[in-house]
C-alpha cells in the first residue's frame, strides 16, 4: 500500500507538474487520526465473535476495538481565487483483537479494517493574514475498505489460523476546517478538523461472493456505518502564483 | 539545511536566495516527498492480550461399575452376554472408552453408560486382564481442556477368567476295573474350564434307562469307585456337565459272572434244593435274598451259596428269584441283580393237556386237548406217540380203548389207538342232513358214538345224535332244543347208557335217547368207573356234588370256595377238588368223605386237575402221586 501511495503521488504530481504562474497548485500531505465514532455494526460483530466463543466454553474477551489510528491523506488542489478545487487519496487502518490465553494456549481473533478514501475536496477561504488562512473544506468521496478477519487458536504447540476477507464500498462527504500558516510562501504547515458522513454504504461481502454478506442477525448486516472524526497535521508546498 | 541557515546568520539573503533555488527546484520537492512518504506508514496491527491464570488440573475421581461380578477383582465369564459398563467421572467430560482384554481391544465406547458383546468362545481359556481404559477432560477449564488437547487417560483393570463354553467332547472312560472287592472306574480329565462337574452313570443290564450313581466336582478326580457293582453286564458313562452344555459320555460294558443259579436239585416231590455261585466283590456284597413262592430267605454271609425250598406247589413251575444286593441297597435299590430260575413239585412230562383218557385195561393214557393229542405208557410215563393237527378239535377214548374218535368242525374221525392215524372219515353231514358243527363227542365201548351238533347256520340250536359207527348209521337224535347255557362237556359211561352232556341228562336204550333235564349246570364232569355216579361242579352253588345215575340224585355235596377244577380216579374212587383260596389240592375218599392227602397248587383259576391211577395231572403237564398208600 506503502508503494502504491508513492507512485500515485508521483503520478498526480506529474500530471498538474508545470509552470502555471497565474495559478498555484498546492501538493499537501496531511497525518493524523481519526477515530471511528458510533460504529454499532463493527461492535455487534466484535460481541457476536466473543459470544459465539463463550458459547464454546472459550471467554474471549475484547482488548483492542477499532482505536484512533493514524491516517495519511495526499491532497492535490488548484486555487481559483478564495477557491480550492483538488483531490484527494488517503488511507486509514484499524481493527481490534478478542483475546484469551492461559497457560495451555491461547485464542485470538484480531480484524483488520483497511480503508481506502478517493475524492474531490472543495475548499473556501473565509479568513486570511500574510501568513494565516482559514478554509472551510468539504470533501466527497468513495470509501472501499477492507475488513479480514483472523481466528488464530494455539494449543500448546498445535496451532491453527483462519483468515477470512471481506470488502465493502462506501459513498461519504466530510466538512471540516483547516488552518493553514504559510512560510516562504511555498511552504505550507497547518492542521484540520472534519468529520466523515457515510451517506451510503453496503454490506461487507466476500470478495468473490457479493451475496456472501456478513451479518449479525437476519438482515443485520456489518458495513460501514460509523463517524469518523478527523484530525490531523498539514504539510504542503505551493508551485505557482500565490493567490 | 535549516541548520546551516540559523548558524550563518550574517548573511541570509545569500542563504535565502540558495535555498529558494534549491525549493523552486521540482526534483528536490520530489525527493522531500518521496522521503516524508517513505516515513509514513499507517498500517495496523492488532495488538492485546487476555491472559487468564488458570488453575492446574488435579487428578479426577473416576469410579466404574462392570454388570459383572466380580470376587477380589475376579471376573468369570462362561457365557455368551453383554457386558455394560457405567462410568462416573464427575464433571469432566469423557472422550473415548477403550476396552481391551490383554493387548486387544475389543471395544470403543464414546459414552459414559455402554455396553459390548463378550463371547467367550472367540479366546482360549485362561487368565486375561480386562482393561477399561478412558480419556476425560481436564476440567482445568482451561483453552487446552476446552479443545480436548488436555485431560486425563484413567483406567480400571479386572482379572478376567475366560471359560468357553463350547459343547464339550464326550467323556472316555479309560479302564474299568475290579480292585479291593469293588469296581474302579477311570476317566479321561476334562482339560477346560467351563467344567461343572462328572456325573457317573450306569445301567445294569436289566434296566433300559441310564441311573446318575455319583457328581464328581473336581476336574481332576477322574475315578470312581462303585460300592454298589455285585456282578452282571454293567455299563458305565459319564457326563460332563458344563455351565452350559451336558454332555453324554460314551458307554463303556463291562461284565463279570454275578452270582447265578448253578444247580437245582429235586430232593422230593415238593422240595428242592437251590445252589448258586459266589459273588465275587466281597466289599460291595450286602446279602443275596432266594424267594421262590412263598419262600423267602436272606443269605449275609457271601459264602452261603444253597438253599432247600420245601412245600413247593404242584401243578407249574414257579419262578423265583436269586437276588443280591450290594451293601448300600437301601439307598439303591436299582443294584440288585436278579438271577430268576424256575423250579416245581413233581415232574414235568413236557405236555400240556386238558383231558385225561386212562385206560386200565392197556395201561395207557391219552392226553389230549386242542388240536393235539399224547399217547403215554401209564407205567414208565413214557410218549408213545402223539398226533397234532389242526382238524383235531375233540378227542375221545372208550373205557376199554377200543375206540378213539376225533372230529373236526364237521367231521368225525376214528383213529388207530395206538398209532393214533386216521382209520375212518366219516361227513356228519351225510347223517344229520345239515351242515353241521360239531361240539362235542363221546364214544361208548359198543361202538355207540354221541356227538353234539348244530347247524351251522343257526348257533342257537343243538341237538346230540346217536350214531352207529359200524354203519355209520343213525340210531337217534334228541331233537333240535335251544340252550340256555352255551354247551359245555360231554361224557358217557362205559357202557353207553348214560350221557351227561352239560345241564343235560340223557339215557340210551341201544336205540332210543330220552333226555332228562339236570337243571345244573355240570361242568368238570368225571364219571366213576362203577358207572353209578358222576362228579360235577356246580358254579351256582360253589359246591362240588356226587350224582346217582340211578334215580339222579345228588348223594353228596361240598362247599367249597372258590372252586376249580374236581375229578374223581376212575381206579381208586379217590375225589381231588381244587380250590383256589387256599392254593391246596385236597383229596379226599369218595366212599367216607376222609380227607387223604392235600398240598399246595400253583396254577391258574381255569387249570384243571385230573385225577387216575393215583396219579395227579395237571393242565400244564405236571405229574405226581396223589397219595401214598
Amino acid at each position: 500500500m506503502k508503494y502504491f501511495n508513492i507512485i500515485l503521488f508521483l503520478c498526480c504530481s506529474s500530471v498538474v507538474n508545470g509552470d502555471d504562474p497565474s495559478e498555484s497548485l498546492h501538493f499537501n500531505l496531511y497525518y493524523g487520526q481519526i477515530t471511528h465514532l458510533n460504529g454499532e455494526s463493527l461492535n455487534e460483530f466484535e460481541q457476536m465473535i466473543k459470544s459465539v466463543y463463550q458459547d464454546m466454553a472459550i471467554p474471549l474477551e475484547i482488548v483492542q476495538s477499532f482505536p484512533a489510528t493514524p491516517m495519511l491523506q495526499y491532497q492535490v488542489t488548484r486555487s481559483f481565487g478564495n477557491m480550492k478545487v483538488g483531490s484527494f487519496y488517503a488511507h486509514n487502518a484499524t481493527g481490534g483483537r478478542l483475546h484469551y490465553a492461559d497457560y495451555s494456549g491461547s485464542a485470538t481473533v484480531d480484524h483488520i479494517m483497511d480503508n481506502t478514501y478517493f475524492g474531490v475536496n472543495f475548499q473556501y477561504r473565509f479568513l486570511h493574514t500574510a501568513h494565516m488562512r482559514v478554509f472551510q473544506s468539504n470533501q466527497a468521496g468513495i470509501l472501499q475498505s477492507n475488513f479480514e478477519v483472523t481466528e488464530k487458536i494455539k494449543i500448546w504447540d498445535q496451532e491453527t489460523s483462519e483468515r477470512t476477507s471481506f470488502e465493502s464500498t462506501a459513498y461519504f462527504m466530510e466538512p471540516g476546517l483547516e488552518l493553514d500558516i504559510v512560510f516562504l510562501k511555498v511552504i505550507h504547515l497547518g492542521g484540520y478538523v472534519g468529520a466523515k458522513l457515510f451517506i451510503y454504504s453496503l454490506p461487507y461481502h466476500l470478495p468473490n461472493n457479493k451475496d456472501a454478506k456478513l451479518a449479525t442477525g437476519y438482515k443485520d448486516y456489518v458495513k460501514p456505518d460509523w463517524i469518523e472524526a478527523n484530525i490531523a497535521l498539514k504539510i504542503g508546498v505551493s508551485l505557482g502564483k500565490s493567490p | 539545511m535549516f541548520h546551516l541557515g540559523l548558524r550563518d546568520n550574517r548573511r541570509p539573503i545569500v542563504y535565502k536566495k540558495r535555498f529558494m533555488k534549491k525549493v523552486y527546484h521540482y526534483n528536490f520537492i520530489l525527493l522531500s516527498v518521496f522521503l516524508i512518504l517513505f516515513a509514513c506508514d499507517n498500517s495496523f496491527e492488532p495488538s492485546g492480550s487476555n491472559f487468564v491464570v488458570v488453575e492446574p488440573p488435579r487428578e479426577p475421581l473416576t469410579t466404574i461399575e462392570l454388570s459383572l461380578q466380580d470376587t477380589l477383582g475376579l471376573i468369570v465369564v462362561d457365557d455368551q452376554m453383554v457386558i455394560s459398563y457405567n462410568i462416573d467421572v464427575g464433571d469432566l467430560r469423557l472422550y473415548e472408552v477403550h476396552v481391551y482384554l490383554d493387548s486387544a481391544l475389543i471395544h470403543t465406547g464414546f459414552d459414559a453408560q455402554d455396553e459390548f458383546y463378550y463371547d467367550p468362545n472367540l479366546y482360549e481359556d485362561g487368565l486375561y486382564l480386562l482393561r477399561i481404559e478412558f480419556a476425560t477432560s481436564s476440567g482445568s477449564g482451561s483453552l487446552g481442556d476446552t479443545f480436548g488437547a488436555e485431560g486425563f487417560i484413567v483406567y480400571h483393570e479386572w482379572g478376567l477368567i475366560n471359560v468357553t463354553n463350547l459343547a464339550p467332547l464326550p467323556i472316555q472312560i479309560s479302564d474299568i476295573h475290579p480292585e479291593n472287592g469293588q469296581l474302579r472306574i477311570t476317566w479321561e480329565s476334562y482339560p477346560r474350564l467351563n467344567f461343572l462337574k462328572y456325573e457317573v452313570k450306569n445301567r445294569v443290564e436289566s434296566h433300559r434307562v441310564n441311573q446318575s450313581v455319583g457328581m464328581i466336582y473336581s476336574p481332576m478326580d477322574t475315578t470312581y469307585i462303585d460300592p454298589y457293582y455285585v456282578g452282571g453286564t454293567i455299563r458305565y458313562s459319564v457326563d460332563i456337565h458344563t455351565n452350559s452344555h451336558v454332555q453324554a459320555g460314551i458307554e463303556y460294558t463291562f461284565s463279570s459272572p454275578q452270582p447265578n443259579v448253578s444247580s437245582i436239585e429235586k430232593l422230593s416231590t415238593s422240595s428242592t434244593r437251590v445252589s448258586w455261585t459266589k459273588c465275587n466283590y466281597p466289599s460291595n456284597f450286602g446279602k443275596y435274598f432266594l424267594s421262590v413262592q412263598n419262600f423267602n430267605q436272606a443269605f449275609t454271609n457271601i459264602n452261603d451259596t444253597s438253599a432247600v425250598i420245601t412245600h413247593l406247589p404242584f401243578g407249574n413251575a414257579v419262578y423265583g428269584a436269586l437276588s443280591t444286593y450290594p451293601r448300600l441297597y437301601p439307598m439303591y435299590p436299582q443294584y440288585q441283580t436278579d438271577v430268576e430260575m424256575s423250579v416245581w413239585a413233581g415232574d414235568y412230562l413236557g405236555v400240556s393237556a386238558d383231558k385225561v383218557d386212562y385206560i386200565p385195561a392197556n395201561d395207557l393214557v391219552y392226553l389230549s386237548r386242542k388240536f393235539r393229542i399224547y399217547l403215554f405208557d401209564n407205567s414208565t410215563m413214557e410218549l408213545q406217540t402223539s398226533r397234532v393237527s389242526e382238524d383235531l378239535l375233540g378227542v375221545d377214548v372208550s373205557a376199554n380203548g377200543d375206540y378213539v374218535v376225533a372230529h373236526s368242525d364237521e367231521n368225525v374221525f376214528i383213529l388207530d389207538p395206538l398209532t393214533l392215524e386216521t382209520l375212518q372219515t366219516i361227513q356228519l353231514q351225510a347223517i344229520c342232513g345239515y351242515e353241521p358243527s360239531i361240539q362235542a363227542l363221546s364214544v361208548s365201548d359198543t361202538g355207540v358214538l354221541f356227538c353234539a351238533a348244530f347247524p351251522s347256520s343257526n348257533s342257537d340250536q343243538r341237538e346230540v345224535l346217536a350214531i352207529d359207527l359200524s354203519g355209520p348209521t343213525l340210531l337217534d337224535r334228541s331233537g333240535m332244543n335251544s340252550p340256555l347255557f352255551e354247551p359245555g362237556e360231554m361224557s358217557i359211561t362205559a357202557n353207553g347208557e348214560w350221557l351227561v352232556h352239560d345241564y343235560d341228562t340223557f339215557r340210551f336204550d341201544g336205540q332210543a335217547l330220552s333226555i332228562y333235564r339236570n337243571n345244573v349246570n355240570a361242568i368238570y364232569l368225571t364219571f366213576l368207573a362203577n358207572g353209578n355216579q358222576f362228579v360235577y361242579r356246580d358254579p351256582f352253588n360253589n359246591t362240588i356234588s356226587v350224582k346217582n345215575l340211578s334215580n339222579l340224585s345228588v348223594s353228596m355235596t361240598k362247599s367249597i370256595e372258590g372252586p376249580m377244577s374236581a375229578s374223581i380216579d376212575p381206579v381208586t374212587g379217590y375225589f381231588g377238588i381244587h380250590a383256589i383260596n387256599n392254593g391246596l389240592y385236597k383229596i379226599f375218599d369218595l366212599s367216607t368223605g376222609a380227607l387223604l392227602n392235600e398240598f399246595p397248587v400253583n396254577i391258574m383259576w381255569d387249570d384243571r386237575i385230573a385225577l387216575f391211577d393215583n396219579k395227579v395231572f395237571s393242565e400244564t403237564g405236571f405229574i405226581r402221586q396223589a397219595f401214598d398208600q
